[in-house]
């Protein structure tokens, strides 16, 4: 009698867990989805300051074709808003690497300057050119507040000059196309 | 009869590692594990006397593995950066419940050995935390050098009070 007991219990056990788990998968399973929604976003938008958009640019895609520009590809972009007002523009440019096509995210504000530059996908060469990838890295935070005009030569890394170099052209790709499209990019919103 | 529940043969020494980079991340772990490893407790004591051992091990194995599901499911849902910390080390406390509960660490009469082996890992924890977030120790290796000077200390320590 009594194994069958233990027996009994062990798969009493096992129901209810099996039970309790999908049960909560399924009662959490919306706030999951919001949350890595959020993060996801979160992590896509973090070069551009939280105090400088109020707005979720990434459903406010900029009506732009995907073109060529002298030394990359522009893919598209997105509009920031702060109450309102357009405040930034992010613009999605490729340029080829040493290894391959590297993808930045250029943050440009409305008056031309430089917010920040997030490195999308890159695979060049790791602790040379890979380190465009890592959060806060100091040779891409250089670029900011920079604007088309600044005729500074910006240093390149050490090691990484088709990479430097592939990332530096893709920026002055990126600050020419805004000065030249300028008004029809962040009149763009205006007109929705 | 009292049992050593080392941190090596209570698979705790892979997390010691694995989350004490940094000290929110250490104190999180240590937090989920012990409150993991005190249900699992409460759970099993309920249940020993009415399961042959052989059964007793099934069950151990289901009630960790709920127990950590359900923790992994809510971190999920309402903390998802510290599931994404913790990653793979939130797994390893089902394992760790079930190596405690084989080598008889919820027996009646082990209070004071389990304190002892959760004082040590939550004060190594904190400790590694501490230390490798403030200085250039983040990595891998060099927690396991801290770790190894920190566990070197201790002993050297223990032994140097006995031999007095």
């Amino acid at each position: 009698m009594k194994p069958t007991k233990g027996l009994l219990l062990t798969l009493f056990i096992a129901a209810g867990g099996i039970t309790l788990i999908l049960a909560l998968q399924h009662l959490t399973a919306d706030s999951a989805a919001q949350q890595s929604q959020a993060l996801e976003r979160q992590a896509l938008l973090d070069l551009l300051p939280a105090d400088r958009y109020d707005n979720q640019p990434l459903d406010q895609p900029l009506a732009i074709d995907p073109q060529p520009l002298t030394n990359s590809q522009l893919h598209g972009g997105y509009l920031a808003t702060l109450s309102g007002q357009p405040s930034a523009v992010l613009l999605r440019v490729q340029a080829s690497g040493y290894g391959g096509p590297i993808e930045l995210l250029i943050a440009i504000d409305r008056n031309g300057k430089l917010v920040g530059i997030k490195t999308l996908e890159q695979s060049e060469t790791p602790s040379l050119g890979g380190h465009i990838s890592e959060p806060g890295n100091a040779w891409l935070a250089a670029f900011q507040r920079h604007s088309r005009s600044d005729t500074q030569d910006f240093d390149q890394m050490a090691g990484a000059t088709l990479t430097s170099r592939a990332v530096i052209n893709a920026v002055h790709d990126a600050l020419r196309y805004f000065d030249e499209h300028r008004s029809l990019l962040l009149e763009q919103h205006a007109h929705d | 009869m009292t049992r050593a529940f080392g941190l090596a043969n209570t698979m705790m020494l892979a997390p010691l590692i694995g989350v004490s980079d940094t000290l929110p991340k250490a104190l999180s772990f240590f937090g989920l594990s012990v409150l993991i490893v005190t249900l699992f407790g409460l759970a099993m004591g309920g249940l020993r006397a009415r399961l042959s051992t052989s059964l007793q091990l099934i069950a151990s194995l289901m009630l960790a593995a709920t127990l950590v599901s359900a923790v992994q499911l809510l971190l999920q849902a309402f903390a998802l950066p510290m599931y994404q910390h913790l990653g793979i080390y939130l797994t390893l406390i089902s394992v760790q419940c079930v190596v405690l509960e084989q080598c008889g660490f919820f027996d009646a009469g082990q209070h004071k050995a389990r304190l002892q082996l959760f004082g040590l890992f939550g004060a190594l924890l904190i400790t590694l935390g501490l230390l490798r977030a403030s200085g250039a120790t983040i990595l891998i290796p060099a927690g396991f050098i801290l770790l190894g000077l920190l566990l070197a200390g201790f002993q050297a320590w223990t032994h140097f009070s006995t031999s007095r």
